[in-house]
């Protein structure tokens, strides 16, 4: 990603954001980082704008505010916007992805690594601070430490994409037990509430989305979510990469549906 | 010598009571004021500041990820030191190995610049 995108479209990107975004992102002392968070304005911008009824809202135009926790929100500015209001979304970056994820009618977390990730403490430590027992047993029980190292990332991913959603900073991370096959235990009351994607991307990275169960809709117990992938370059290029082998899903949690 | 009590309430941060506890104030025994634990004690919560930010940013700077260079008491670790999510928790724990405490995790979650850390932890009593 950080190559395609060179510094003409980087001004292209300064010109979608208000001038309080501008001047945040060029605060940033660091080339890098301000590329990234400039990407990432930009991709969040562009998408959601495309999901507006009319074609030709004005990326510039729309307002983010942060929830009582913390969490980005579109602002909608018209009365008439009360469908819009039902679009939600969150973002999360590695050093060479960003992703973002938008759905209708229930809040989303997404969180993103990538699957050469090493952490400095050892794994099981680090397991048994932050996650809850049947975890750390999970994980003990792999013997093969680069199995265990990916299955690692794949629980944090999980873990984070919930807490992101659910109240950004004050979820209980430790407690939210991600039960390594959901489908199985339905009589969880995790399970009914939320419902949980894990997706390799382009063989480098592990992408886990938390969405809340829309209860308004009748959906089977442990009924896969539906997802369309898109790889996209902001004003530049989409890819829809769902269903091809960029996008594969890990544990048959999801439905890729394909244009 | 007069103290003052002071709760200890669970997120750690030692309060001063309100007015109307000022009753369990009392003289204290000489004896009681070399005892180790209220030595300790009346230490701990009083780590001098500057020692505490000498400490931190020798953590934060020691952490491999993070360019050494770039390290200030003002350093957001996301958007200054370029971390995510699983690296800022890894330099709290790094924070808590330097300290001796354990920082709950909803304390833990709002540690995401050098400052936030600085503010934190010399105020902590349990911090070493």
């Amino acid at each position: 990603m950080p190559e395609e995108v060179n510094k003409f479209y980087m001004n292209e990107y300064l010109q979608i954001l208000p001038q309080c975004e501008k001047d945040n992102v060029l605060s940033l002392r660091e080339y890098q980082l301000r590329k990234r968070a400039l990407l990432a304005r930009a991709l969040v911008r562009t998408t959601i704008a495309r999901y507006q009824k009319s074609s030709r809202v004005d990326p510039k135009l729309l307002k983010f505010k942060k929830n009582v926790h913390g969490k980005p929100e579109v602002e909608w500015q018209h009365a008439g916007d009360f469908d819009q209001l039902q679009l939600h979304f969150n973002i999360s970056h590695t050093t060479s992805l960003i992703a973002c994820g938008i759905t209708m009618n229930s809040p989303i977390g997404i969180d993103v690594e990538e699957k050469q990730r090493v952490i400095k403490n050892n794994i099981l430590s680090f397991a048994r601070r932050f996650f809850c027992p049947h975890e750390v047993e999970h994980l003990a029980s792999i013997c093969d430490p680069e199995d265990q190292r990916q299955e690692f990332i794949k629980l944090w991913t999980l873990k984070e994409s919930y807490k992101l959603l659910s109240s950004y900073k004050n979820a209980d991370f430790k407690a939210s037990e991600i039960l390594v096959k959901p489908v199985d235990h339905t009589s969880n009351l995790f399970a009914r509430d939320f419902r949980f994607a894990l997706l390799e991307l382009a063989g480098t990275h592990y992408a886990a989305i938390c969405v809340e169960k829309d209860n308004t809709l009748e959906e089977k117990e442990g009924s896969p979510m539906n997802l369309k992938v898109w790889k996209t370059i902001p004003l530049v290029e989409d890819e829809c990469m769902s269903g091809t082998s960029s996008v594969l899903s890990v544990d048959g949690l999801i439905n890729q549906l394909s244009i | 010598m007069v103290a003052i009590a002071w709760d200890k309430p669970v997120s750690g941060y030692p309060k001063f009571n309100a007015v109307s506890k000022l009753k369990s104030v009392r003289k204290l025994e000489m004896s009681e004021c070399l005892d180790d634990n209220f030595i300790e004690q009346a230490r701990g919560s009083f780590l001098e500041k500057s020692e505490v930010a000498d400490r931190v940013i020798s953590v934060v700077k020691n952490f491999q990820k993070i360019d050494p260079v770039k390290v200030t008491p003002n350093s957001h670790f996301q958007n200054d030191l370029g971390l995510d999510s699983l690296d800022t928790v890894e330099v709290v724990m790094a924070l808590e190995e330097e300290f001796g405490f354990e920082i709950p995790d909803n304390e833990a979650d709002k540690i995401n610049s050098v400052n936030l850390a600085l503010d934190f932890i010399p105020s902590h009593p349990q911090a070493k």
